[in-house]
C-alpha cells in the first residue's frame, strides 16, 4: 500500500476564522453563504519559515534546499503568478497556527499512512489564506538523494504535493491505482496533486503535470493567461439526473496534456479552467481511484455507479473564453 | 542595292503597319484571350482527407520510464467537397493571375479507443468551417489548343492562407497552402464574352491550421465548373 501524500485538509480555527467544508476540486474553496470562494493567498510573495529540525538521511539545510527547489517549480509556472521567500529558520512547530507559515518535520506516527498534511488558517469571509503550515511525519524515511534513494520517499516530489495545497489546490484524480491488502497502490498518475504517493525512490513527482500546471493558473493567472486559456463547462448527467462526483478529464489531442475537474453540485455541473485553447476529448469515470473523501467532502453523496465513457463530440477551447454547455451522459453499471 | 531598298521598304511598312495592327486588334472569335481579358468562375472543389497526429493519452509511472496507457486517439480530416470563387486577368494571351477563395466544412473525426477501464470505443466529432484565401499564375499552352481554339490546356502555380473555424467559431486557425494545378478550359462560346467549363486536378501542399503535424502534407485536389470571360 502507497501512503497518501496527504491526509484531509485540516481548517485551523483561529478567532474569526470559522471551519469550512474543504471541496476539493482543481482548487480548494470555502462556502460563504450560498456561494463557494476558492482559497488564495492575495499577497505575494509568500513568507515562509523552516524548522531548524532534520530528520533521518536529512539535515535542516537539506531539508531548506529541497523546499526552495519545490516552491521554485511552482513559482516557474509561465502562465501564473506566484513567488515565495524564505524568511529563515524557526524552532516553532508546523502545526502551530502563530501567524507563521511553517514547513518542517514532526512525529506524527499515529498517522501512520500520512507522509505529509497542510493546515490552512483562513479568512472565510474573503477565502484569503491567512497562514499554512506543512508538516512532513517523521515516521517515515526520507530521502533528499538527486536520483531518489530505494526505500525512502523524495523530499522534493511531496513537499511539491504539499506546497500545490498551500497554494490552494485540491487533490487531481488523474491517475489509476489497483487495490492490494490494505490500501492501493499506484500504477501511474498524471498529476503532481494526486493523492497518493508513488512507491518510495520515486522522484517522478518532482515534475509538474498539465492538470497541476492548469490548476495553479486556474487561481493565479497572469494578465496573458487570462487571454490565452479557456474552459470548458457542462454538465454530467445519467438519465436525465445530475450524477454528483464525476470525474470529468480533457485529452488535449495537440498537447497530450491531461487535465481534469469534478462535478460538484447534484445538478452535475463541472468545470475544467486553466486549458490551452485548442480540440480536446473528454472522458467521465467514477471517482474510484482512490477513497472519494480524498477528493470531496465525506458528506457528499457521490455517484460511483455509472460507466466510464468518452464523449462523442470533440470539444474545442478557444482563447480566452469558454465552452459551455457540453452534456456528458453516462449509463449505470 | 535594289533589292536591299526593297527590303528596306518593306521592313518599315511593317514597322509601321504592325503596331497600327495591334492597336486595332479586336476579338472576332474563336481566339484567345488577349491582355486586359478578365475571368471569373467558381464552382466545386474536392480535396483527399489527411491523418492528423494523434497522441495517446498517457500517465507517468513511478519509475518516470515507459508511460502508461490511458486510452488511445487516431484522428483524421476526412476528405471533403465545397465551392471556390475565383477572379483572375490576363496578362497576356497566355499568362493570366487570378485571385480566389475556397469553402468547405470538412468532419474532424477521432477514434477513441484501447480504454484502460474499457470504456466503450467512440467517434468524436465536429466540423471545421475551411477558407483558403490564395493567389494563382496560369501559364496558358494556346499551342497545343483544340476544337478550334476551344479547348485550352493550362497549368497554374500559387499560394495563399487556410483558416480553419472549429466548430463553435470561437476558435481559428491559420496556416499556409501551396498548390500546382493541370487543367482544362473548354469555351462553349466564341464571343468576346462567352462561358466555359474548367476542370483542373493537383496538389496543395499545407502547413498548420487545424493540422498540428508543421511538416506539411501533400494532398491530391480537383476543381471544377463554370468560368466566364469578359
Amino acid at each position: 500500500m502507497n501512503p497518501v501524500k496527504a491526509g484531509p485538509l485540516v481548517l485551523v480555527l483561529l478567532l474569526s476564522v470559522l471551519v469550512a467544508p474543504a471541496y476539493a476540486y482543481l482548487k480548494l474553496g470555502v462556502r460563504v453563504g450560498t456561494r463557494t470562494v476558492s482559497l488564495q493567498w492575495n499577497a505575494f510573495p509568500i513568507r515562509y519559515f523552516i524548522t531548524n529540525r532534520g530528520a533521518p538521511g536529512v539535515d535542516s539545510a537539506q531539508f531548506e534546499s529541497a523546499i526552495t527547489r519545490a516552491f521554485s517549480t511552482w513559482n516557474a509556472v509561465e502562465t501564473s503568478e506566484t513567488s515565495s521567500q524564505l524568511v529563515g529558520f524557526t524552532a516553532a512547530s508546523p502545526t502551530s497556527g502563530d501567524g507563521m507559515s511553517v514547513l518542517g518535520f514532526a512525529s506524527r506516527p499515529d498517522l501512520e499512512r500520512v507522509l505529509a498534511a497542510t493546515n490552512f488558517i483562513i479568512d472565510v469571509t474573503t477565502g484569503e489564506i491567512v497562514e499554512s503550515d506543512i508538516f512532513f511525519n517523521t515516521a517515515f524515511s526520507w530521502s533528499v538523494s538527486p536520483a531518489g534513494e530505494t526505500g525512502r520517499h523524495d523530499l522534493e516530489s511531496i513537499a511539491l504535493h504539499e506546497i500545490g495545497h498551500l497554494l490552494g489546490l485540491g487533490h487531481s484524480a488523474i491517475g489509476e491505482t489497483e487495490v492490494v491488502p490494505g490500501g492501493r497502490r499506484v500504477l501511474a498518475a498524471e498529476a503532481v496533486m494526486f493523492p497518493i504517493a508513488f512507491s518510495p525512490g520515486s522522484i517522478a513527482d518532482r515534475t509538474l503535470k498539465a492538470d497541476d500546471i492548469a490548476g495553479l493558473t486556474d487561481i493565479y493567472p497572469n494578465p496573458a493567461t487570462r487571454r490565452t486559456r479557456g474552459s470548458i463547462s457542462g454538465r454530467v448527467t445519467k438519465n436525465g439526473a445530475g450524477v454528483l462526483g464525476a470525474h470529468v478529464v480533457a485529452f488535449n489531442t495537440r498537447t497530450s496534456a491531461l487535465v481534469g475537474g469534478f462535478t460538484l453540485s447534484d445538478d452535475g455541473s463541472f468545470t475544467i479552467a486553466g486549458l490551452e485553447a485548442g480540440p480536446h476529448v473528454l472522458r467521465v469515470e467514477p471517482l474510484d481511484d482512490a477513497e472519494v473523501d480524498s477528493f470531496l467532502d465525506a458528506s457528499m453523496n457521490v455517484d460511483l455507479n455509472f460507466r466510464v465513457r468518452f464523449h462523442d463530440r470533440v470539444v474545442v477551447v478557444p482563447q480566452g473564453g469558454g465552452t459551455r454547455g457540453v452534456e456528458l451522459r453516462v449509463v449505470p453499471k | 542595292m535594289a533589292r536591299g531598298w526593297r527590303l528596306l521598304i518593306l521592313t518599315a511598312c511593317l514597322a509601321t503597319v504592325a503596331p497600327q495592327v495591334v492597336s486595332a486588334q479586336v476579338y472576332i472569335g474563336g481566339g484567345f484571350p488577349r491582355g486586359g481579358s478578365v475571368e471569373l468562375g467558381g464552382g466545386g472543389a474536392w480535396v483527399q482527407g489527411f491523418e492528423i497526429e494523434s497522441p495517446t493519452a498517457q500517465l507517468s509511472r513511478a519509475t518516470g520510464a515507459q508511460r502508461f496507457d490511458l486510452f488511445s486517439t487516431d484522428a483524421d480530416v476526412q476528405r471533403f467537397t465545397g465551392a471556390h470563387l475565383r477572379a483572375g486577368v490576363y496578362l497576356t494571351s497566355s499568362i493570366s493571375v487570378e485571385g480566389g477563395v475556397r469553402y468547405a466544412t470538412p468532419a474532424m473525426s477521432i477514434r477513441l479507443s484501447g480504454d484502460v477501464e474499457s470504456a466503450e470505443e467512440t467517434v468524436a466529432t465536429q466540423t471545421l468551417s475551411h477558407y483558403v484565401f490564395d493567389g494563382s499564375v496560369l501559364l496558358h499552352f494556346n499551342g497545343a489548343a483544340f476544337a478550334g481554339g476551344r479547348g485550352v490546356p493550362f497549368v497554374s502555380v500559387g499560394g495563399g492562407q487556410v483558416r480553419e473555424l472549429h466548430e463553435g467559431r470561437e476558435l481559428v486557425e491559420t496556416g499556409r497552402a501551396v498548390h500546382g494545378t493541370a487543367g482544362l478550359k473548354y469555351w462553349l462560346g466564341t464571343g468576346r464574352r462567352r462561358v466555359g467549363l474548367r476542370a483542373e486536378i493537383g496538389v496543395v501542399s499545407r502547413t498548420g491550421a487545424a493540422d498540428s503535424d508543421d511538416s506539411g502534407r501533400v494532398l491530391p485536389m480537383a476543381l471544377g465548373g463554370l468560368t466566364f470571360l469578359f
